[in-house]
């Protein structure tokens, strides 16, 4: 497939959705939204790129193989989990900083659960996008 | 982070940077990896003051509370003991390994993989929860089973290796089973909390969770009729037989009989099932000794026949017969440990370990010579070593026991049996003429070869003029934590009694056996000849009926076809859900329509459709589409009853379902009806009764309600305690965090099998 509008509207596209799912994944706890929400969406914008470029720019263009981003995430997913036993409670107790507050963007909540769900963020794209690779290479 | 936590995490750290460490260069020196369990057995004895002080230590830390699941350890005398032992023959062990292991490949494996063992070793002694308990227990399993097959090129390493992985393992999935049974009557997990509420659970329950319990300690024990994987496992290199299936592991089964003995001892057949297995094990396992003629061997059959003997003793169950235990069980990992280090640096020198070839010896390794007889004459039970202590108060359990006469009788004859197995292992080769070897000359072990037998040779003969002191300090206090406190301390020398007269009786025959051994032999020989029959080969033929079976079922069930794949799994799923709706019997029949708008019969219109039409399209490109039109109308009911999080997740779900599907189909060959006409019609029905069936279940489901629902609670919960106003976002991140967890487990575990699905397929074309 070559298709010049493709390629160009998901060229701009995959970067609004890059921004959008960002959004998701940090507001997902008060709004609609969340890691999984968020990792389905950048998945979207790689399949996007794969329907418009074929599957050789997807896989230059992550930073990491799919399958490590997998392992990446759940290892993430799975540290902030184990973290509340060093300061000496349960299993996955949510953290919290105190609030603070930055330049542009306000008061920031920021706590363990944002970072699981960053792990979940991470394991899903990696998921996705290793079996969109994996059935683009089987014939 | 405190130490009994530390103590158990040392040696994993250090396999953890023995691992980094060897990838990066080839470490020459290999003695400093002793230095991990000698630092956790310093940081052991650093306990003791406190533990005086105390009674024991006790460290918690919460896990998942709801589940009575933590990470909670208890340093008492016994487990101090047993950590001892397993971090003080750990130490030997190591620098024994040194010596030995040279030259092997992948020496770093070894040590890594034992490191892991020691530290869950230590685990099971220190866990105060079961659960956690039983965690460390596989964990022993899974190591013992890599250790056992490290020369993976040789098949029956391999073999030996998954038979005592499936016996143990097996084993802990029933113990598992007993702990779970267990800890639900009780409403906890943690031993000591257990202890203190034994009076109150149900005898019933009792006995199904003793005999649990008996299956997981009799099989890592190596008990009657499950002991035929130890003498297998000795195709392990020796260190780890000397180390993992005489002193510590095999003893793990047992120390939970000693654990646990003060919550089942008012079960009748708790404690005659461990008379009774202790008592045969011990009696055969020193009979089966005399059928083999290679020294490890030997020696497993002699520490099968051991570990009877502390069943047994758990089995009288009284004050002296489990201080006598406790005794028995540090005297035999002295000695075996060490009988069993000789018999590697004597098949490391000679090149065999038939006793047929092996000879006088001495002159040629003189130290190892000497380290040997010292632990033979433990064994043997001659004074004064330990070994004495230990059987001499065994012939007194006895003879305060219930049985007095007729154990007495089993337990001197065994004795006879082990001091015939000991000498043999321990003089026989070494004394006598010296014999020509094929091997090269022979001479004297390396030095760290050396060490370990003979320090644990000499403690064997010191702890034997020690009795007192010992048990003043260590035997009375770990008696107690036990449940069966014992006033007096264990002697040497108690003057001339029974159980003296009957020590001398048993040295007397065994010396006696010992003389005749060449004519023994001889007569053991003819009946191996004729065969016999082994619990091995009802093993065998139990393993082999059962992957017959298995394959006959994946033939059946997993038989490459989607649909009949889909058949199975739907029939299933309504066989089960036709049992719920027969028990419960008040279906709604009659549906309310008022109050639903008209657009939603627009809604269901399309949906129904669509479905329909990608069930008779003839083209798989429009099938999938009005699939994916199904798939986004299901959206909008979403929003409308107002779970915006959920009809995201659906409509990008649906995209990427429908982009995936094409990106497949643009590959396959043309679509065409491969079923009859008959077959389509009856897997229209069989939709049909699926599909009604599904109907029925969900209005059931609205007509019940048996609890307040927990969203309700949640959404009360979730700002005050997860900080979020999203419910579905904080029940994914942290009310049910777990739950997701295993979700993306599961993700990443489907992605590794694909992958390996299509370079499969993908090299299949290839070749």
């Amino acid at each position: 497939m070559n298709s010049i509008l493709l390629q160009i509207t998901s060229s701009y596209l995959k970067y609004i959705l890059f921004v959008l799912a960002f959004w998701f994944l940090l507001k997902g706890h008060n709004k609609p939204g969340g890691g999984f929400i968020a990792g389905l969406l950048v998945s979207s914008a790689f399949i996007l790129e794969m329907l418009a470029f074929g599957i050789s720019k997807v896989r230059n263009g992550m930073f990491l193989r799919p399958l490590n981003m997998a392992v990446v995430g759940i290892t993430i997913a799975l540290f902030f989990a184990v973290l509340p036993i060093f300061f000496g409670y349960p299993f996955f107790q949510g953290l919290w900083l105190p609030d603070f507050t930055l330049p542009f963007l306000g008061t920031l909540h920021v706590g363990t659960p944002l970072f699981f769900d960053l792990g979940v963020f991470m394991a899903v794209i990696g998921f996705v996008v290793s079996v969109i690779v994996d059935l683009e290479k089987a014939e | 982070m405190t130490t009994l936590t530390a103590i158990v995490l040392v040696p994993l750290f250090g396999a953890f940077f023995i691992a980094c460490l060897s990838s990066k260069t080839d470490v020459r020196n290999k003695y400093f990896f002793a230095l991990f369990p000698f630092l956790s057995f310093l940081l052991l004895l650093g306990q003791m003051p406190l533990l005086e002080e105390n009674g024991f230590i006790n460290e918690k830390i919460s896990w998942y509370t709801s589940l009575g699941i933590s990470a909670s350890f208890t340093l008492d005398y016994f487990s101090l003991i047993m950590g001892l032992l397993v971090t003080g023959i750990g130490t030997l062990v190591l620098i024994y390994a040194h010596g030995y292991m040279k030259g092997s490949p992948h020496v770093d494996r070894f040590y890594v993989t034992i490191l892991i063992f020691m530290a869950a070793m230590l685990g099971v002694v220190l866990s105060e929860n079961l659960l956690l308990l039983f965690v460390f227990w596989e964990l022993t399993t899974i190591t013992s089973y890599l250790l056992v097959g490290y020369n993976h090129e040789n098949e029956s390493a391999r073999k030996s290796a998954q038979q005592a992985l499936l016996v143990t393992g097996i084993g802990g999935l029933v113990l598992l089973a007993g702990i779970l049974v267990l800890g639900g009557e009780a409403g906890t997990y943690e031993i000591s909390a257990i202890k203190e509420k034994i009076g109150e659970l149900d005898k019933t329950v009792l006995n199904v969770a003793a005999g649990l319990f008996l299956v997981g300690c009799f099989t890592k024990s190596a008990q009657f009729p499950f002991h035929f994987w130890l003498p297998n496992a000795m195709a392990a290199p020796t260190p780890v037989s000397s180390y993992l299936h005489s002193a510590t592991m095999v003893k793990a089964g047992v120390y939970l009989i000693y654990r646990m003995n003060e919550v089942f001892i008012d079960l009748s057949y708790w404690t005659s099932s461990l008379l009774m297995a202790g008592s045969l094990t011990m009696f055969f396992g020193a009979l089966c000794g005399l059928f083999y003629r290679d020294l490890k061997k030997i020696l497993a059959y002699s520490t099968i026949s051991v570990l009877g003997a502390l069943t047994y003793l758990a089995g009288i169950g009284s004050e002296l017969s489990m201080i006598t235990g406790i005794a028995v069980l540090i005297g035999h990992a002295f000695y075996k440990a060490t009988l069993f280090m000789v018999a590697g640096s004597v098949d490391h020198e000679a090149g065999t370990r038939e006793i047929y070839k092996l000879s006088g010896l001495r002159k040629a390794m003189p130290y190892t010579s000497i380290a040997a007889l010292l632990a033979c004459l433990s064994q043997a039970g001659i004074p004064p070593f330990f070994g004495f202590v230990g059987k001499e108060y065994m012939y007194k359990s006895n003879l305060y026991s219930d049985y007095p006469v007729l154990l007495s009788i089993i337990i001197v004859s065994a004795s006879v049996l082990l001091i015939l197995l000991a000498l043999t292992c321990g003089l026989h080769i070494f004394s006598g003429k010296e014999v020509k070897y094929e091997s090269k000359h022979i001479h004297e072990a390396p030095i760290s070869m050396l060490i370990g037998p003979l320090v644990l040779a000499t403690l064997g003969l010191i702890t034997g003029f020690i009795p007192g002191w010992l048990s003043e300090n260590f035997l009375k206090g770990a008696a107690a934590n036990l449940g069966f406190g014992y006033e007096k301390n264990l002697y040497l020398w108690e003057g001339v009694n029974t159980a003296l007269i009957l020590s001398i009786v048993t040295v007397a025959l065994g010396a006696l056996c010992y003389w005749k051994r060449q004519n023994l032999w001889v007569i053991t020989d003819k009946i191996i000849a004729k065969g016999g029959f082994r619990f091995e080969k009802l093993f065998a033929f139990g393993l082999n009926s059962f992957v017959n079976f298995s394959k006959f079922q994946t033939r059946v069930i997993q038989n490459g076809s989607l649909k009949s794949y889909l058949l199975i799994s739907v029939t299933g799923f309504l066989i089960l859900l036709s049992g719920s709706l027969i028990y419960v019997d008040d279906i709604p029949y009659s549906v309310d329509f008022s109050g639903i708008p008209f657009y939603h019969l627009l809604l269901v219109i399309v949906m129904a459709g669509s479905a329909l039409f990608a069930a008779f399209s003839k083209s798989l490109v429009f099938s999938i589409i009005s699939l994916g039109i199904l798939g986004f109308s299901l959206p909008v009911i979403y929003m409308y009853y107002g779970a915006p999080d959920l009809a995201i997740t659906q409509i990008l779900v649906e995209t990427l379902t429908v982009v995936m599907f094409m990106a497949v189909v643009y590959k396959l060959p043309a679509f065409k009806w491969r079923n009859s006409f008959a077959q389509r019609v009856a897997d229209f029905a069989f939709a049909s009764i699926a599909g009604f069936m599904v109907t029925l279940l969900i209005l059931k489901a609205q007509a019940l309600q048996f609890d307040d629902p927990v969203s309700e609670k949640m959404n009360d919960l979730s700002y005050l305690e997860a900080k979020g106003k999203n419910i579905v976002n904080v029940i994914l991140v942290d009310f049910r965090a777990l739950d997701t967890l295993g979700e993306v487990t599961v993700l990443l575990i489907a992605v590794i099998g694909g992958a390996i699905l299509v370079k499969r397929s993908s090299k299949g074309e290839e070749a």
